[in-house]
């Protein structure tokens, strides 16, 4: 019992420095605290728990590259875009949400140290926003219909597989930024890295995310909308050729083609009519996407291997 | 029947500052060092256990009202505190009817304050008191092999041996029934080996059982554990194995009876761990080999096997259902003996660094002997606070 006294009077006398803490000390130590047994105290991902842990590695900070943003790809994110994936975490992986732990002043004095160990944040570079939706349209039956056309027309079946479970041809041979294989979503889990929302994915479709494969689709209308009505023949011609895909999936494909409006009849259009045409055809495929991870099949519900989420607090979706 | 209820009472109390958990190990797809500073699991957590697991991934709900000030158990970098507390309730009767040998108890099962200091990278230096005396005390140097993946570690001082699973009930047949209950520890050295998935772990210990003593005699206690863990999609399995030599010789009193049978036996175990979404399944078996060599009763062997295996469910986030089975055949050259358990309970966490614990446990023995042991049925209700 005398070696317990002594313990605790050294506890109690050495604690006491921490109630000293100034303001602009908690980023630091929230993040020595919380951050950098994974990350590491210099921000290289590199900390002591980063090797004992199931999923990708933890984010080095010092790179400057950031997957999860509001940004145009290779830009940096915004403050609200780390506070975003500080508070949410990134679901399917290690990190976890901070949301109902730390307030939202906290997480900003986080987000202010993690900005410090990238010199690119210190050279003042803008990156261009890409304006978040002011309206979600309601998904319907058609709309979802519509949403499985431009998955497959978009090629997204190539890595993500026809059926979304991740298990696509090319699969096997992507890569990341480092070199290191890299597994595409199985987008039937629920589980969406940048959040599973329709803006979430929305985002994550106009952003891409870098160091990985998947590029930013909805960045340029040029990337799926005017060429879709163009060049409809080459634009679906490597599709329907393709072998993953059933005839089933043909059949709706052309006549998903053949209800597009001719190329000379969407140049009449005004611009804005376009990129509604456009925007309709994106917000089908998030709508899609959304539905794919509703499906989860029954088994995989009844085994727990849908995203497991607190009953309240720190993980609830914002 | 004083006398037994005497001996079930300070099993009961001792402490267990090397409780792990091998489900959440099992589950996450990683060892018990993810989250302990011990790499063998057990006892004080570490910065990720204490800070990042323990209050985001395991508990159904993190109440910022009630912890609005960030978590700080450290004085700073290179020093910091731990502590275990568990006080249950138990109920446990022998059947068929109520004897003087009932316990009907609130128990301090453990409390348990650690200290750790980490005075240079790599270097860890342990301490571990628990109320009743027990302790545990050691050096560990960890460093790189030159990979992420491939890494190692050293450990000297008086702690727990590793072998088998860890699970956080010392009570159950697998443990300290082959002599790793929570007196069992001891002084020696242990190398680890992280190769990938597999990790190694071979020690050297005294071999001179619970006591905390000189050893006085050239032999010791070789113990080793091997595990693989492979992550397969959704999918975690859990191979190991391990063993405890110790050919110390029988230690006699003067009058030539057998003192101490704990240093003279060989134990060799596989346990095995699956896990997929909410299900998860443990088990291990365990045989034991008691040699009373020369110089005693010459040329007898005595083998006995034991087993646990154990199914929880995770029914939402922080609440897992358990169900376990427990198997002892204390000789197996004779046909007498054979004692079954089944138990069935939960475990939940419902706020972080709290735990609540119930468990039914019958017993379906069929020995005679150890009858009056086995025979017991019992409900505990624990509550377990930890840091």
């Amino acid at each position: 019992m005398k070696t317990m006294g002594t313990l605790i009077t050294l506890i109690y006398v050495g604690l006491a420095p921490l109630s000293a803490s100034h303001a602009s000390e908690v980023g630091p130590r929230l993040y020595n605290l919380y951050c950098a047994t994974c990350h590491g105290t210099r921000g290289d991902g590199l900390g002591e728990s980063a090797r004992l842990l199931a999923g990708p590695s933890p984010q080095d900070f010092t790179r400057g590259v950031y997957k999860f943003r509001s940004t145009l790809s290779g830009g940096l994110p915004t403050d609200a875009d780390l506070m975003r994936t500080v508070r949410r975490g990134i679901p399917g992986t290690s990190m976890p949400a901070w949301a109902g732990i730390l307030d939202d002043t906290q997480v900003a004095a986080v987000v202010a140290h993690i900005k410090g160990f990238s010199p690119r944040f210190a050279t003042r570079e803008t990156s261009e926003v890409i304006a978040s939706p002011k309206t979600v349209p309601e998904p319907t039956v058609a709309s979802i219909e519509r949403g499985r056309n431009v998955f497959l027309l978009m090629k997204c079946f190539l890595c993500h597989g026809t059926r979304g479970a991740g298990d696509g041809p090319d699969a096997p041979a992507l890569k990341d930024a480092r070199g290191l294989r890299i597994d595409p979503r199985d987008l039937r889990r629920g589980e969406f890295k940048g959040g599973g929302a329709a803006r979430d994915i929305f985002r994550t479709l106009a952003t891409g995310i870098d160091g990985t494969p998947m590029v930013a689709y909805f960045a340029n209308p040029e990337v799926l909308g005017r060429p879709l009505v163009r060049l409809r023949k080459a634009f679906s011609k490597d599709v329907l050729s393709h072998r993953a895909l059933n005839d089933q999936d043909r059949r709706r494909i052309e006549k998903f083609m053949a209800d597009l409006p001719s190329a000379s009849k969407f140049d009449d259009m005004e611009e804005k009519q376009q990129e509604a045409l456009v925007r309709g055809w994106q917000w089908d495929l998030v709508h899609y996407i959304r539905d794919l991870a509703g499906r989860g099949s029954w088994w995989r519900r009844f085994l727990g291997l849908t995203p497991s989420r607190p009953l309240f607090g720190a993980g609830k979706e914002e | 029947m004083r006398f037994k209820g005497l001996v079930l009472a300070v099993a009961l109390v001792s402490t267990d500052p090397a409780l792990a958990t091998p489900l959440f190990a099992l589950r996450e797809g990683t060892t018990c060092k993810a989250c302990h500073v011990n790499p063998s699991g057990g006892g004080m957590r570490n910065r990720y256990g204490r800070y990042v697991y323990g209050p985001t991934q395991l508990p159904a709900a993190y109440p910022r009202a009630l912890m609005s000030r960030p978590l700080d158990a450290d004085i700073s970098e290179s020093f910091g505190f731990g502590a275990d507390a568990r006080t249950a309730y138990i109920d446990q009767r022998s059947a068929p009817k109520e004897s003087d040998s009932d316990i009907h108890s609130l128990i301090a099962m453990q409390a348990d304050l650690y200290v750790a200091a980490r005075p240079f990278h790599g270097l860890t230096l342990y301490y571990d008191q628990g109320i009743y005396g027990s302790f545990e005390a050691m050096a560990m140097y960890e460093f790189s092999l030159g990979s992420p993946a491939f890494s190692a570690y050293i450990k000297v001082g008086h702690y727990m041996p590793s072998y088998g699973l860890r699970m956080p009930n010392h009570r159950i047949f697998t443990r300290e029934e082959i002599g790793f209950g929570p007196r069992d520890k001891d002084t020696g050295i242990e190398v680890g080996v992280t190769l990938g998935p597999v990790l190694v772990q071979l020690g050297l210990v005294n071999g001179t059982g619970p006591e905390f003593k000189l050893d006085d005699n050239m032999a010791k206690g070789f113990v080793g554990r091997a595990e693989f863990l492979a992550r397969l999609g959704d999918f975690r399995l859990m191979l190991g194995g391990s063993f405890y030599y110790n050919t110390a010789g029988a230690k006699t009193s003067s009058s030539g009876q057998v003192v101490d049978t704990r240093s003279w036996q060989t134990r060799v175990g596989a346990h095995v761990g699956a896990a997929l979404g909410r299900f998860a399944y443990l088990a291990e078996g365990d045989v034991r080999m008691i040699s009373l060599g020369e110089g005693n009763v010459s040329g007898v062997k005595e083998y006995s096997f034991r087993s646990y295996q154990e199914l929880a469910v995770l029914l939402f986030r922080g609440l897992d259902l358990t169900a376990s089975y427990e198997f002892r055949e204390p000789d197996l050259d004779l046909e007498s003996g054979r004692a079954h358990r089944i138990a069935i309970g939960f475990e939940f966490y419902p706020i972080p660094f709290t735990e609540i614990k119930f468990l039914y446990r019958r017993s379906l023995g069929s020995g005679t002997a150890e009858k009056a042991i086995d025979g017991f049925n019992e409900v505990i209700a624990m509550i377990h606070l930890f840091y």
